[in-house]
C-alpha cells in the first residue's frame, strides 16, 4: 500500500482496485480484470490487508447468514393463501367485469325501475277502463261529524264555541257521542287522523254543561278544568 | 497470500462457478413448469429457494417474523408472475430482486421502521486503521465487532454485502437485484465497510492524523448515494 499510495500516478488505479476487492474475494471478477488485479494485489500492502479482512467479514457474514429448509407444513400454508388471493382476485375480476357490463348496458336498478313503472302504468289503465261509467260504492270511512244537511239550523251556529277534544284510547264511538251531547254541542269535524275531534257548543249552552243530572251553570274555565279531569279525554282546548 | 491458497480459491471459485450454472439451467426448466401452472415444479422451485431468501430477508430486515412475511410473499409473486419472467436475467436475480423490492416495503410498512434507519444519517465516527496495525487484537474479538457492525449497517447495505459474500454475486448482478447503477453498489459497499472500520477502531482518533484509508467518491455517482 505503501508503494501505492508513495506514487501519485499510481493512487487512482489502487482506489478503482480497493472499490472492486469485495468481488475479487467473492470470485467474481474473471479473466483479464482478475489477473491485474492480482498484478497489483502483489505490490499493494493496503490491498493485501484489506482482502484479509473482507475474507473475514464473508465469513461472519456467511455465519450469520445461515440457511434452513422450510417446515414441511409451510408450503401447504403457502398455497392455502395463494388460492385465496385467487378467489379474492376472482371475484374482484368478476365484480369489475360486472361493472363494465353495467356501464356498457345501464345500471339494472334503472331497468327495474322502468319495469314497475310500466306494470303500474298498465294496471291504473286497465283499472280507469274497466271502472268507467260505474256508480261509485259509499266509502267505507266516516267521520263522527254530523252531515250537513241533517244539521238543524238554529242560533247554536252563530254564537257556538269551538272545543278541540281527543278521546281516551279504549272509548268507544257510542261513549263518545254520549259525551259531546252531554256537552250540549256536536261534532263538527273530526275525528282527525290523529284522532282529534272539534266540537261546537251551542250558544244557548255555552258556559253550560250538564253534571248528571243536576244542571248548573259552569264557567269556561270549570268546564275546561272538569273535562281535562274527565277520564274519557286525553286533550281538551278551546278553539280561538 | 500464498501461491496455495490461491489456487485453492480458484478450484473452489470453479467449482462454485459450475455449480450455479447447473442451477441455472435446472432453474429455467424449473420456471417454464411453474409459468405453466405446475405445482409439484413450484414446490421445487420453493423449497430449492426459501432457505436463500430466508436467510436474505433475516439479514436484510432483521426481524424473523417480518422475514418468514415476505419470503411467502416473494414466493407468490414468483408463483403468480412466473409467465412474466423472460428470461433475460438468471431466474436467481429476478427473485432476489423481487426480495429487495418487497424487503424494502414491508419495511416501511411496519411500525419498526425505525429499526432500520440508515447510518448515512448517524454522524461518522473518526477512525484509525488499528485493526490492521493491532496483531495482538484477538480474532474472536474481531468477528464479535464485525458482527457488530454488520448489523449497525443499513438495510441497503446489508443487501449489498450479503448479495456480495453470501449469494457469492457480481457488482453487476447486484445492480440488476437492487435496480440502481453498478457505480451505487459500489458505493454502498464502500460506505459498509468504512462502517465496519469504525466497528473495528478501539480508540477513535482524529480523521486528520489517520491513514488515508478510503477513496474518494467517484465523480459520475448518483446524486442520491453522496452523503
Amino acid at each position: 500500500m505503501t508503494q501505492a499510495l508513495g506514487n501519485p500516478r499510481d493512487l487512482a488505479g489502487h482506489r478503482q482496485w480497493l472499490e472492486v476487492a469485495p468481488w475479487y474475494v467473492n470470485g467474481t471478477i474473471e479473466g483479464d480484470e482478475r489477473a491485474a488485479f492480482e498484478a497489483h494485489l502483489a505490490g499493494c500492502a493496503e490491498c493485501q490487508r484489506e482482502i484479509e479482512l473482507l475474507r473475514t467479514v464473508a465469513d461472519v457474514e456467511k455465519t450469520w447468514s445461515s440457511a434452513v429448509a422450510p417446515h414441511p407444513a409451510r408450503f401447504e400454508s403457502l398455497m392455502s393463501k395463494a388460492s385465496r388471493r385467487d378467489r379474492r382476485l376472482d371475484s374482484r375480476l368478476r365484480s369489475l367485469a360486472r361493472d363494465a357490463w353495467h356501464e356498457r348496458r345501464g345500471a339494472p336498478g334503472m331497468w327495474l325501475a322502468v319495469a314497475a313503472q310500466s306494470v303500474l302504468v298498465g294496471v291504473l289503465l286497465v283499472f280507469l277502463v274497466a271502472t268507467r261509467g260505474q256508480p261509485r260504492e259509499q266509502a267505507v270511512y266516516r267521520t263522527l261529524t254530523t252531515p250537513v244537511e241533517e244539521r238543524a239550523p238554529s242560533d247554536t251556529l252563530l254564537g257556538g264555541a269551538l272545543l278541540r277534544l281527543v278521546f281516551a284510547e279504549g272509548v268507544t264511538e257510542e261513549q263518545a257521542l254520549a259525551l259531546v251531547r252531554e256537552l250540549g254541542g256536536r261534532v263538527l269535524t273530526g275525528p282527525s287522523p290523529l284522532g282529534v275531534v272539534t266540537v261546537e257548543i251551542a250558544a244557548t249552552t255555552r258556559g253550560a254543561a250538564l253534571d248528571g243530572e243536576r244542571r248548573r251553570i259552569e264557567t269556561p274555565e270549570d268546564l275546561i278544568a272538569r273535562l281535562r279531569s274527565d277520564p274519557r279525554l286525553r286533550f281538551v282546548t278551546w278553539v280561538e | 497470500m500464498t501461491e496455495q491458497h490461491t489456487h485453492h480459491q480458484s478450484q473452489q471459485q470453479l467449482a462454485g462457478q459450475r455449480s450455479r450454472v447447473d442451477d441455472a439451467l435446472d432453474d429455467d426448466a424449473l420456471i417454464d413448469d411453474v409459468a405453466a401452472g405446475d405445482r409439484d415444479a413450484f414446490e421445487r422451485l420453493y423449497r430449492r429457494y426459501y432457505p436463500r431468501l430466508s436467510a436474505y430477508l433475516h439479514r436484510l430486515l432483521n426481524a424473523p417474523d417480518l422475514a418468514e412475511e415476505t419470503v411467502d410473499d416473494v414466493m407468490l409473486a414468483v408463483w403468480q408472475g412466473a409467465r412474466r419472467f423472460r428470461k433475460r436475467s438468471r431466474l436467481s436475480t429476478w427473485i432476489f430482486g423481487i426480495a429487495y423490492r418487497k424487503g424494502l416495503k414491508a419495511m416501511r410498512r411496519s411500525s419498526r421502521w425505525w429499526q432500520w434507519r440508515s447510518v448515512e444519517d448517524i454522524p461518522a465516527i473518526p477512525v484509525r486503521d488499528s485493526h490492521l496495525e493491532a496483531p495482538i487484537l484477538d480474532r474472536l474479538v474481531l468477528r464479535s465487532r464485525l458482527s457488530s457492525g454488520l448489523g449497525s449497517l443499513s438495510p441497503e447495505q446489508r443487501a449489498v454485502v450479503f448479495l456480495t459474500f453470501v449469494e457469492g454475486r457480481s457488482y453487476q448482478e447486484i445492480a440488476k437485484i437492487v435496480g440502481c447503477p453498478v457505480n451505487t453498489v459500489k458505493t454502498r459497499m464502500f460506505h459498509a465497510r468504512r462502517r465496519l472500520r469504525e466497528q473495528l477502531d478501539n480508540a477513535p482518533v482524529d480523521r486528520q492524523d489517520a491513514p488515508v484509508d478510503r477513496p474518494e467518491e467517484p465523480a459520475d455517482r448518483p446524486e442520491e448515494e453522496k452523503e
